[in-house]
């Protein structure tokens, strides 16, 4: 459990920070109440306590099988059994209880709103706060004094931002201080530090940021802070193209009034001669003057006329982008604005086709400048060509400068007609951004909610390229970084956010209800990203799930058993602890009285690991605990257990998705494994095969030589270095590594392939001597031979000399040329004609150059 | 609070009037010098009491008193080092003669301005008196000397205990006594103290509160001292400004001609009295995307302003005589090339490295005919500040419309000078248009002379099918290089013909005084307001003279012969060096001429006579009056 | 931008550029002149990295190597004996779309040039320097140069040169903000022509050095090399040029190098003997004037006309500023007012 509030997403604080009581795990042993307590000391959530499970000896076995049918009844039909059925109203599940005290956990909320120059979109109050103590002034009491009314006024803040969500951080931390200060029990001294403290922290945080609970609005106030900066990032570069393709149009149409007669006339001249009062040119003789000289050309009137119209297309959407010139004064920076349409799919579309038009001609405007500035524009060539430009010719860099539409849906308001329409502009992959808002995931939904909506992800995610984010609002880090990537994105973006049940549908805080979702598998968070890669593991990626690698989150639980001993046990969160907590979601819980407690009741983690369409007898339940601390067991019915298959079903999936236990990845490892393993088996036994081979070799070498010698001893009596020269070729033969050898082997291979291949190719290059030929790569261009003989010489593509034609000219000419050529590439080779006059000569000159 | 002041200040103006009604002289004009020790704030004070006259309306020319050295030493007499400020009622063309009212804050500094004869007889000499009691004896007697050499010379001292003055007001009066300065001149000339005041608190804005303050009290002090001790007070109208004005010095105006020429290129390399239009233009110049780039030597600013002009952007390259000299090879092959570019020759006195800070006309010749080979180029001389301003815009347009090398002449005098004068208002034509890109048409060629008027269409680096090397070398039409016969007559004569086809659009310039009469002293450059205002005052005396004065000297407009032809005796003044008849064995065989006699003497077969000096000053028009007089007795 | 040249304009308009684009004039150097060679390997990498052709100057200085740009079928400068170097910058400060080379014999670059050299390889800006260096002054006729080896009898030492020649690799090494320098010998074609391109690559100023053979002067100045290619040691480096199969069997001594090593490049640089050819040092990093220096912002007239607006207010004086004119009071007052 311990991730939801360990988690440290930007803009969470960094949890390790010392004194940081943020960390709580279900015992809660380490969970910080806010207000001044030992630190760090546990919070004071009495453990559970169950009551002896064992059924009452004295319980007949008759009232036993009743009780036992009305369970059953229950799980079957959810008929309420006998006795207190309804679960207790403060009612939380087991591993929930220890957060009860919620007011004494510090989570990501309430975020700050960062103004536009900041370096990112939020950050959450605890993050600043913690920046402020840690910098205020040396460790000891006063720092820790200071800390901890810094993390009493976090929390009332807190409180106030659920409440009146308009709120900004200099009125809340205010407000906050204010009545603080009216509330605390302290007294004298102890009360003045705490103002001094208040007051303090108040003129810290005195700035008009924006604050964002974790409320239903939370999304839509993340996307706001998210998508201009992106916007202003994304169109920064091309701003500044902009404005130079801009004036480059305008500079043409300059030059050509320069050239025009306009440019000669007397008005014009006398004006741009620039004379003060006394001129002393006279701009009528000038004009006069010009006029008989010959003009440039001037543009033809359609090319003008074109480029005007260009012009104004650029201009009128230039404020868009911002005008990179005019930085400095208001014009300068982008007027781009959001202005998310809300639950009507219908109405999206209709401005996506408005916006899409005008970028279509803008981008026109665009590419017929890029040609008129180069002066490659040519009627012929593309006036067919933008006459029949679309949206189909936008380039991606083109289509990423197209805002974006938005679109948010609340699930309470989308409708069954709205599906035709949404699946439309996915499946089209139009440039919309859709924020969908889910508040039941149950499959219980009150009238006009549609269950079909929370399969929306899934669907889209198949679409292959589709951008899918699905994450609770309790994790604003993940949703922020999420809505970037959404926007990097060119076509659709879906962000599908449980911002928690409504007010009174939930027993739980709403942080808490959010976190469970993602916690209980019922909606985990991921991230399905079609500009990753092409593959389906770098496209998607789970958004560390808790325990991401298990099927259901599993964590020790602490109780008192009946006799008072401290004991611990692993349960899980499931669908159905959930859910449990879900108002709506009722009719499949039950809360049986201890009276009732029957033996054939398991705890639902082992029900579910049993097969349980076939256990008939067995009744599931979970762990619930009350606001005293009391352990109170809940069944289920039937078909919320087939809920929770279908949850872990849908889980398993996801995280074979996200590349956790891939069975076709595993099933290939597998495979891969044992044939590796055969062949490491193979060669193992080829080598001590060979080894022993050449063992056998170095003996019987030894032994020859031994013989031979003692045979040589026999002969002369000497005795030269006998052993010395013996045992080295054993020991190399014994000692050479089959690996080096085998290497050497291969090196010798290639050595004596080398020189084979070049030579052949040799062969291949160098023509037969009779034929002549000229070394063309080393030819320096210098024209001798070709000016010589324009017939036998040429230049290749590279203008570098060959043969063209040696039949076109004399032996003579060919022997000429190579003397002549002043880096001796020229080979006359034999000569073809054997009557050509004085040859003898020639070929003696020819001599050097064969 | 400064308000209050003000009202005061207002209230005492009057009564001061009338207390010395009797002793207030009316004058129409005045010349003050305020001289010191450079670093003793001079200039600033020199440039406050300008301006504030300036915005009350008054024509004012301030030249600079800059000593050669940088630091040179304390109460030296070469280290006079201030401002000279003419103040008129009406407009005023020119520094004037010498001075009537002079402010120093030693008295060495004024010994060489007394020397060279700045000072007016009986001029009033207000002077720091604390050297009278320093402990160096031979200060004592130095001061006491000149003092006593001054009153001897008839001028009226008046000794100024300035340093024990300020004292009384800050802690350290070697800063700022020259504000104190600045209010006794505010006192004797009943200058308006709230723009005084805006003054100060404009020049001392990055100082500080404080800083503004003790130096408003500073001016108030001076003010109020020579209130009550100086018995120095005068009226001079003041009419008020109507139409906004500008007030810079030439090399300023150079810097925003240029910007609004729409050039984008200046290189230059560092060289006195130019190298300020490059300062201030290096201020501004990459606002408008213009780039002022510092080349290793004279020679590399040309060829890169050729570069970045053949490339399309016409480039303007700002120099003295000496780095003129060392462009000429490149001035011969923008001639050549056709290749459009602006050379602004700042003049100083020559020959070689001459006097540096000095004003001189004598690079006319030299930029005429100082490269080899027949450089036909155009050549202009602004006369006023304003007209550097417009000068280049002027330039440029006709570097490119006439693809030729542009010379503006404008001299030290100009370039330190200040005048105000009406604000320019912008015009987009000024601007060059942007480098074009278009096609050229086929069979077009890089060099398609027109065979009246030499005029070709440019051609540049990105025009597809006009690729073509230009050459230094004599090349055909087609800009091929050939040394054929017809070749380089062929090459020459269109050249040579463009500078005709711009003559003709040439008006002819107007004569100052009457159309005919005994004596016409034409002039060129920086004298214009010196020579006319000494035709001024001589033709009331009822002298029959008149002044022309010449902007284009290359070409020259037409008409100008027949004016000459109307004056019994023309005469040229200049200032570069001319032979006097006086010496002994100058004759008319062997006299040399002012520079821009020889031309006229040439062109128009008239006996033309000059009267020139090299004394490195701006001509006074008393000094060109008195020779009329002496021509005309 | 935006990838459309690739995608989305019909490619039809971009005509392809071949060799014979390239060929302007006929170069009407000397026979066996070592400058065709340089020619026709710029031709080459013209046409390889499809210049536009009215998109590319070559600026030259004044001698044999000076009539380059004539024969290339571009826009050429062929200006001052020296000055190739400040006018090519000029040419570049403002046009960045264009791709400048400079083309110089030793006596542009090393002698009458020399200040320029310097602070061209200081200013750093893009463009292709190549010195057609053939150790003489050939357009004047048979005058020593300052690479002219010591000894050398010329039209002007005919006892022999007494200076020792310079080097003109070491001497562009030991200048601030050397970015690229490289050597080859003309009668090497693909290694010339891979040290070019090399060069063309290169971001800033590339300084190439190309031993040039003049058969009329110098007939005999490269014979050790010709005739014995091992006295040409080819640098050799991963980032290097790579010698085709049938230059590498010609060329055979190799030296490993590394081009990020100033110091080393200095040494190979001095190499007596030996001739180093190829990448001696690169590096990219080094800032280019033409970037440091370019435009703020555009220059447009609204520019133009705001900047000079705040000049002249900065001079300005305006109306309203207080006259006195001694006369009656009200007179004034109606001026003021006015």
């Amino acid at each position: 459990m311990e991730r939801e509030t360990k988690r440290t997403d930007a803009p969470m604080p960094d949890q390790g920070a010392p004194g940081d009581p943020a960390t709580i795990d279900a015992t809660g042993s380490e969970a910080q109440p806010v207000e001044a307590a030992p630190l760090p000391g546990a919070i004071p959530v009495e453990p559970a306590s169950e009551l002896p499970d064992a059924a009452d000896p004295v319980m007949a076995a008759k009232q036993r099988s009743e009780i036992l049918k009305s369970l059953l009844a229950f799980y079957a039909h959810g008929l309420a059994p006998v006795g207190e059925t309804a679960v207790g109203e403060r009612c939380w599940p087991a591993l929930l209880h220890p957060y009860r005290r919620f007011a004494a956990i510090r989570h990501e909320f309430p975020l700050c709103l960062l103004p536009p120059g900041a370096d990112r979109p939020a950050r959450s109050l605890a993050e600043i706060i913690d920046e402020f103590v840690d910098e205020s002034g040396p460790d000891g009491d006063e720092k820790e004094r200071l800390r901890r009314h810094a993390y009493q006024l976090e929390a009332r803040i807190g409180e106030l931002v659920s409440d009146n969500p308009g709120l900004s951080l200099d009125a809340a931390a205010g407000k906050a201080s204010a009545n603080l200060l009216d509330v605390t029990p302290l007294a004298g001294k102890k009360k003045q530090r705490l103002g001094e403290n208040l007051e303090q922290l108040r003129a810290a945080l005195a700035r008009p940021l924006g604050l964002a609970g974790c409320e239903p609005d939370l999304p839509c106030k993340l996307f706001e802070q998210v998508a201009p900066r992106h916007w202003r990032t994304r169109s920064a570069a091309w701003s500044e193209q902009l404005a130079m393709l801009i004036h480059n149009l305008r500079d043409i149409l300059r030059v050509d009034f320069d050239h025009s007669p306009d440019a000669k006339s007397a008005g014009h001249l006398r004006d741009a001669l620039g004379t003060g009062q006394r001129d002393d040119v006279d701009a009528e003789r000038m004009a006069a003057m010009l006029g008989r000289t010959r003009l440039a050309e001037p543009l033809p009137e359609e090319r003008r006329t074109r480029i005007r119209e260009t012009l104004e297309t650029l201009t009128g959407l230039q404020p868009l982008f911002g005008d990179p010139d005019r930085r400095d004064d208001s014009n300068g920076v982008s007027s781009f604005s959001l202005d998310p349409v809300s639950d009507d799919c219908a109405a999206a579309l209709a401005r996506h086709d408005a916006r899409q038009r005008e970028m279509v001609a803008f981008f026109r405007a665009v590419r017929v400048a890029e040609l008129e500035v180069s002066n490659r524009y040519e009627a012929a060539l593309h006036d067919s060509f933008f006459a029949s430009f679309d949206a189909s010719h936008l380039s991606r860099e083109e289509l990423s400068l197209c805002p974006p539409v938005v679109l948010v849906l609340h699930q309470a308001d989308v409708g069954d007609w709205d599906a035709q329409a949404l699946l439309g502009l996915l499946v089209a992959d139009l440039p919309v951004k859709i924020i969908l808002q889910l508040d039941c995931l149950g499959s219980r939904t009150p009238p006009g909610r549609s269950t079909w909506v929370c399969a929306l992800p899934r669907m889209a995610m198949s679409l292959g390229h589709v951008f899918v984010m699905q994450c609770p609002a309790s994790r604003p880090g993940e949703l922020v970084k999420g809505f970037a990537r959404g926007l990097d994105h060119i076509g659709s973006a879906l962000f599908c956010v449980y911002t928690g049940a409504p007010t009174g549908e939930s027993r739980l805080p709403r942080y808490l209800d959010c976190a469970s979702a993602a916690e209980s598998r019922a909606f985990p968070a991921y991230e399905y990203d079609p500009d990753r890669g092409p593959t389906q593991a770098e496209r998607m990626c789970l958004l560390d799930n808790p325990q991401q690698t298990r099927a259901w989150v599993s964590e020790p639980f602490a109780f008192r058993d009946a006799s008072g001993a401290n004991k611990t046990r692993d349960i899980a969160f499931t669908l159905a602890d959930f859910l449990m907590t879900d108002v709506r979601q009722a009719e499949f819980f039950c809360q049986v009285p201890p009276s009732h407690w029957h033996p054939n009741m398991v705890p639902l983690d082992e029900f579910l690991d049993m097969d349980w369409e076939i256990a008939v007898r067995d009744i599931p339940y979970l762990l619930a605990v009350d606001e005293n601390g009391k352990l109170h067991r809940v069944v289920v019915t039937r078909s919320m257990v087939r809920q929770i298959a279908h949850c872990a079903a849908r889980w398993r999936t996801l995280q074979e998705e996200g590349g956790i236990g891939n069975s076709h990845a595993l099933n290939l490892l597998a495979a891969e494994k044992d044939c590796l393993q055969q062949q490491l088996a193979e060669e193992v036994a080829r080598i001590r095969e060979q080894h022993e081979l050449q063992l056998e070799q170095g003996v019987g070498e030894l032994t020859r030589e031994i013989v031979a010698r003692i045979a040589a001893q026999l002969t002369d009596g000497t005795d030269s270095g006998f052993a010395a020269a013996s045992t080295p070729s054993l020991t190399q033969a014994a000692a050479a590594p089959p690996a080096a050898e085998s290497a050497a082997a291969a090196e010798a291979v290639a050595a004596e392939s080398a020189p084979g291949d070049t030579g052949e190719t040799d062969e291949e290059d160098s023509p037969s001597l009779d034929e002549p030929y000229i070394d063309t790569p080393l030819c320096t261009a210098c024209d001798d031979c070709t000016t010589m003989s324009a017939q036998i010489f040429a230049y290749n593509e590279d203008k570098q000399a060959y043969i063209k034609d040696a039949a076109a000219g004399t032996y003579q000419e060919l022997v000429l040329a190579a003397e002549k050529c002043p880096v001796s590439i020229i080979h006359p080779g034999k000569p073809r004609d054997a009557d050509e006059p004085n040859l003898d000569e020639w070929i003696a000159r020819a001599k050097p150059y064969l | 609070m400064s308000s209050s002041k003000s009202t005061e200040a207002r209230h005492q103006s009057p009564d001061v009037v009338s207390m010395h009604g009797a002793r207030t002289q009316r004058i129409s004009e005045h010349i003050v010098e305020i001289i010191s020790d450079s670093g003793e704030g001079a200039q600033t004070a020199g440039q406050m009491f300008a301006t504030v006259s300036a915005k009350m309306g008054n024509g004012v020319w301030t030249v600079e008193i800059i000593p050669a050295e940088i630091e040179p030493p304390a109460r030296s007499i070469e280290g006079a080092s201030g401002n000279r400020i003419r103040l008129c009622s009406g407009a005023v063309t020119n520094a004037g003669d010498a001075a009537d009212v002079i402010i120093a804050l030693n008295e060495q500094v004024l010994i060489g301005r007394e020397a060279a004869g700045e000072f007016k007889q009986g001029a009033h000499i207000l002077l720091e008196n604390k050297w009278a009691q320093n402990k160096i004896s031979n200060i004592v007697t130095a001061y006491n000397d000149a003092v006593g050499n001054f009153k001897a010379k008839g001028y009226r001292v008046h000794e100024i205990p300035m340093e024990e003055e300020c004292r009384k007001f800050v802690d350290n009066p070697l800063r700022g006594k020259n504000i104190f300065v600045v209010g006794i001149l505010s006192y004797i000339y009943s200058r308006d103290l709230d723009i005084a005041r805006q003054e100060i608190a404009k020049k001392f804005k990055k100082k500080g509160e404080a800083i503004i303050e003790s130096n408003l009290s500073l001016l108030d002090a001076g003010y109020h001292w020579a209130q009550h001790n100086l018995d120095l007070h005068f009226e001079i109208d003041s009419p008020g400004v109507t139409e906004p004005q500008v007030v810079m010095n030439g090399n300023a105006a150079l810097a925003l001609g240029t910007v609004a020429s729409g050039m984008e290129v200046c290189a230059m390399y560092p060289i006195t009295p130019a190298t300020s239009a490059s300062h201030f233009l290096s201020e501004i110049f990459e606002e408008v995307g213009g780039v002022v780039h510092q080349a290793e030597d004279e020679i590399a600013a040309c060829a890169f302003a050729i570069g970045a002009s053949y490339a399309g952007k016409c480039a303007v390259t700002i120099t003295s005589g000496p780095g003129m000299a060392l462009k000429t090879e490149l001035m011969g092959l923008s001639v050549m090339g056709e290749i459009p570019l602006v050379l602004v020759d700042v003049q100083r006195g020559g020959p070689s490295t001459g006097l540096p800070t000095k004003v001189e006309q004598g690079d006319l010749l030299a930029a005429m005919f100082g490269v080899p080979g027949d450089a036909p180029k155009i050549i202009m001389a602004p006369a006023t500040i304003e007209d550097c301003f417009y000068s280049i815009i002027t330039a440029r347009k006709i570097a490119e419309t006439f693809r030729t090398l542009v010379v503006v002449l404008t001299d030290a005098n100009l370039a330190t000078g200040q005048q105000a004068f009406p604000r320019p208002a912008f015009k987009e034509e000024w601007l060059a248009p942007p480098v074009d890109q278009s096609p050229v048409p086929a069979g077009a060629n890089p060099y398609d002379w027109d065979a009246a008027t030499g005029l070709s269409v440019r051609r540049l680096p990105g025009q597809a099918n006009g690729m073509f090397t230009l050459t230094g070398l004599a090349h055909t039409r087609q800009g091929t290089v050939a040394y054929g016969p017809g070749v380089n007559q062929e090459g020459c004569r269109h050249r040579s013909l463009k500078l005709a086809a711009f003559q003709k659009t040439l008006k002819t310039p107007e004569v100052f005084g009457d159309p005919e009469g005994d004596l016409l002293i034409v002039g060129w450059g920086s004298t214009r307001g010196a020579i006319e205002e000494a035709v001024m005052r001589t033709r009331a005396d009822g002298l029959d003279v008149s002044s022309l004065h010449l902007k284009f000297l290359q070409p020259m407009a037409s008409g100008i012969r027949e004016i000459l032809h109307r004056y019994k005796r023309v005469m040229t003044v200049e200032i570069n060096y001319s032979d006097s008849l006086d010496d002994e064995i100058i004759d008319d065989d062997n006299r040399r001429y002012a520079n821009l006699a020889w031309l006229l003497r040439a062109r128009y077969l008239v006996d033309i006579d000059c009267w020139s000096n090299v004394h490195g000053q701006p001509m006074k028009p008393g000094a060109i009056e008195s020779m009329i007089r002496s021509r005309l007795q | 931008m935006f990838g459309l040249k690739s995608e989305c304009v019909l490619k039809v308009d971009e005509e392809f550029h071949d060799l014979e684009e390239y060929q302007g004039r006929v170069a009407r150097w000397c026979p066996g002149c070592g400058d065709n060679g340089i020619l026709a390997a710029t031709q080459r990498l013209c046409r390889d990295e499809q210049l536009p052709p009215e998109k590319t100057v070559f600026v030259s200085g004044i001698g044999c190597a000076a009539r380059f740009p004539h024969y290339m079928g571009t826009y050429g400068f062929h200006g001052l004996h020296g000055r190739a170097l400040p006018t090519a910058q000029g040419v570049k400060i403002r046009r960045p779309d264009l791709k400048v080379f400079v083309n110089m014999g030793d006596g542009d670059c090393c002698s009458i040039g020399t200040a320029h050299w310097i602070h061209a390889v200081r200013m750093n800006m893009n463009m292709v320097a190549m010195l057609h260096d053939n150790n003489i002054y050939g357009l004047t006729k048979n005058q020593v140069s300052p690479t002219t080896p010591k000894g050398m009898t010329t039209a002007t030492t005919p006892h022999g040169s007494v200076l020792r020649e310079m080097n003109p690799l070491t001497a562009t090494l030991g200048i601030t903000n050397v970015s690229f320098v490289a050597q080859a010998v003309e009668w090497v074609p693909d290694l010339l022509y891979q040290v070019i391109r090399a060069a063309y690559q290169h971001k800033g100023f590339a300084f190439v050095r190309i031993l040039q053979r003049c058969p009329h002067f110098m007939p005999t100045l490269f014979d050790s090399l010709l005739s014995n290619p091992d006295n040409i040691m080819v640098l050799d480096s991963d980032d290097g040029v790579k010698l085709s199969e049938a230059t590498a069997k010609v060329y055979k001594t190799r030296e490993p190098h590394d081009t990020a090593d100033l110091n080393l490049a200095r040494e190979v640089a001095g190499t007596e003997g030996k001739v180093p050819v190829g990448i001696l040092y690169r590096n990219a990093s080094v800032p280019c004037y033409d970037e440091l220096r370019k435009p703020a912002r555009l220059h447009t007239p609204e520019q133009a006309r705001t900047v000079l607006d705040r000049a002249f207010d900065r001079f300005g004086i305006f109306p309203g500023a207080s006259g006195t004119r001694h006369g009656t009071g009200d007179e004034t007052d109606r001026r003021t007012d006015a």
